[in-house]
């Protein structure tokens, strides 16, 4: 723990015994310790925390579980709507699934006609793996409807 | 004893929620049927159970119990606490970009990426630099990316260096960005003045020095006159020049690090650009180079064709890769961007000297109640030290935590470390004559404070949400879980 890079905040008390809060464990930054320091992160990401720490707050332990299950639930059903025929893998899958484009086809030119249609289309895999060319990644979320995702669909199979 | 303020958690009522989501309108599917048993969370996670007004009022509250830049003065020495203004988070908030995401294609993002391509040129045009990339996502990233950047500089030459040296007034940072990049650190003392020392420069430098890291004025406010001496020494030893642009504030529009003879500067957006610092968002440090390190710049960087579109240009074989997810913190760049076109090159050159204007002002007045340890003409910040309280039993901690009992962030204490008992002052250009005055005269009166009553500073402060907090026992035994 006396090695970890970054900043903590750790519970301590006042003079009257009040709980509050410090920045500790210092000794490990670069203000204090300079070349010898273990943590040299300036970054400072606390909004990003306090947007996590509110959203996490507001759905809480119900709401966090049931936008999971949603998330579940609509990119299954996506991929249902998809030909049984472009679907890559077979193996368990949590909000995204990986789309095979049938040969005569290529990601660019799809993506390009779905841009078009008002989508941004699926992640070209090909950029990072080669052997996955011609593959798209599709990712659902809890905010899209059924309409939504069967309109996609559709769009999909016309810019093939 | 009943703590003052709640945990989110301590409010928790099982059953109690805070969200409605529309009712999922495809089949259900039981996450069991799906995700390998070993997989499945035997329970939820131990999230808070309330409802939404609970969540508003408690943020809200913690809101308040915050002192930053929209509450007051802020003379935050080094850090540049200046006023962010208002039409940079509006125009961070655009949908257009707010709402984009980064592996959309380039032809749906050419307005992003006009953005990023103007910003790079506006900075590299600012500190003389020929090209600048964008991603780093702080300042000290920014260091880090510099040095790395030099690294392979000198490497595609050859040559093995393995030094990096920095002034004893140095920010904590370079010694340590230096370390994280491979190189070992020289630290010299700075002369009488408070500037780089020639002649220990003269005797540090030799064929393993890979860079100097500098800033210009330094951390002690002071401009270092004889840089272009001190340029000459590195490169004619081989080395690089390295521009800490934490105190870019007092020269814009005035003069330039690539015009001292900088090779590599970094710029705190979040300083001298005017965008948040912490909790209004993460910071941004680009970095500038001169043409001989372009090749090495982390890619992409953001490129036009001559037919006026925008793209990611990725085919750069020198670069020394990705230092950043995507490209930096870009809604920070919007801000940056919308700060720099408000004020434009005359208002940017005003921005300078009116900081410059206020620290020597603040300076001048407080001289006589405190010790400067480098008097004459500072630039945008100051030090003054404490040690004349000490008589008193007063130290300069003690000083810092009485001016929160009057509403103001203290400056920046015990840095530099070549001063003693140092209090650092950065006015900034944001804040009027009233405000510099009020600030001053309780800075006075807690001098005479400390003569005649110490006591009353040493048990400061007695009107902030808590009261002075133990430290040693929180760095001591560590709590860093709440045990709800």
């Amino acid at each position: 723990m006396r090695r970890i890079p970054g900043r903590i905040v750790g519970q301590t008390t006042d003079r009257d015994g009040k709980r509050g809060f410090v920045l500790t464990l210092q000794a490990r930054e670069q203000h204090i310790r300079r070349e010898k320091a273990t943590s040299n992160i300036c970054s400072n990401q606390a909004l990003l925390a306090l947007c996590a720490s509110v959203y996490m707050s507001v759905m809480g332990k119900a709401g966090m579980q049931e936008v999971a299950r949603q998330n579940m639930s609509k990119a299954h059903y996506a991929s249902g709507r998809f030909p049984s025929g472009s679907k890559a893998f077979t193996e368990p899958f949590f909000n995204e699934f990986v789309i095979k484009l049938p040969e005569s086809s290529n990601i660019p030119s799809v993506n390009a006609k779905l841009l078009k249609a008002g989508y941004i289309g699926g992640y070209d895999l090909g950029r990072d793996y080669p052997e996955l060319a011609g593959h798209m990644l599709v990712a659902v979320t809890e905010r899209r409807t059924k309409g939504e995702i069967d309109d996609f669909v559709r769009e999909w199979e016309a810019s093939l | 004893m009943k703590p003052e303020k709640a945990l989110i958690f301590e409010l928790t009522q099982p059953g109690r929620v805070a969200y409605s989501v529309p009712d999922c309108d495809v089949p259900e599917v039981d996450p069991a049927s799906v995700i390998p048993h070993g997989m499945l969370r035997a329970k939820p996670a131990e999230l808070p159970e309330v409802y939404e007004v609970d969540v508003i009022r408690h943020y809200t509250e913690l809101s308040r119990r915050n002192f930053g830049i929209d509450n007051g003065f802020y003379p935050l020495g080094s850090c540049t606490m200046k006023y962010n203004p208002k039409i940079n988070e509006d125009v961070a908030r655009f949908p257009g970009f707010a709402k984009i995401h980064p592996y959309q294609p380039e032809e749906s993002i050419q307005g992003a990426l006009e953005l990023l391509f103007t910003l790079q040129n506006d900075l590299a045009a600012l500190t003389g630099m020929d090209q600048v990339t964008l991603q780093p996502a702080a300042g000290a990233h920014g260091e880090w990316t510099g040095l790395m950047l030099i690294r392979a500089y000198h490497e595609s030459r050859g040559e093995k260096r393995t030094k990096v040296i920095v002034p004893d007034s140095s920010h904590g940072t370079n010694p340590a960005s230096a370390t994280v990049a491979g190189f070992e650190t020289i630290t010299i003392p700075s002369n009488d003045l408070g500037l780089v020392d020639l002649e220990e420069l003269r005797a540090a430098v030799g064929s393993d020095t890979a860079a100097l890291m500098l800033t210009n004025p330094n951390t002690l406010g002071l401009f270092e006159r004889q840089i272009e001496d001190v340029a000459k020494i590195i490169h004619d030893a081989g080395g690089l020049l390295y521009y800490d642009g934490a105190n870019s504030n007092a020269i814009m529009g005035i003069t330039r690090p690539g015009d001292m003879g900088f090779d590599v500067v970094h710029l705190n957006l979040h300083k001298t650009m005017s965008t948040p610092h912490g909790g209004g968002g993460p910071g941004a440090g680009p970095v500038g180079v001169k043409s001989r390190l372009v090749p090495f710049l982390p890619k992409p960087v953001v490129g036009r064709t001559d037919d006026g579109v925008y793209y990611w240009d990725t085919d750069r074989p020198q670069s020394i890769g990705r230092v950043k997810a995507y490209y930096g913190n870009f809604g920070i760049l919007v801000r940056a961007y919308t700060y720099i076109r408000t004020y434009g090159p005359e208002g940017l050159r005003r921005v300078s000297e009116n900081a410059v204007l206020n620290a020597n002002y603040m300076m001048h007045r407080l001289a006589p109640y405190f010790e400067v340890p480098y008097p004459g003409v500072c630039k945008h910040e100051f030090v003054l030290s404490g040690k004349r309280l000490k008589a008193f039993g007063v130290r300069t901690l003690d000083v810092a935590k009485r001016l929160l009992d009057f509403g103001y962030h203290p400056p920046t204490v015990y840095f530099p470390l070549n001063v003693e008992e140092c209090i650092m002052i950065e006015p900034t250009e944001t804040e009027s004559k009233e405000t510099l005055d009020a600030f001053i005269d309780t800075m006075i009166q807690i001098a005479q404070e400390a003569e005649t009553d110490p006591q009353l500073v040493i048990n400061a402060p007695y009107t902030t949400v808590v009261k002075r907090l133990d430290e040693a026992t929180a760095a001591r035994k560590p709590v860093l879980n709440c045990s709800c």
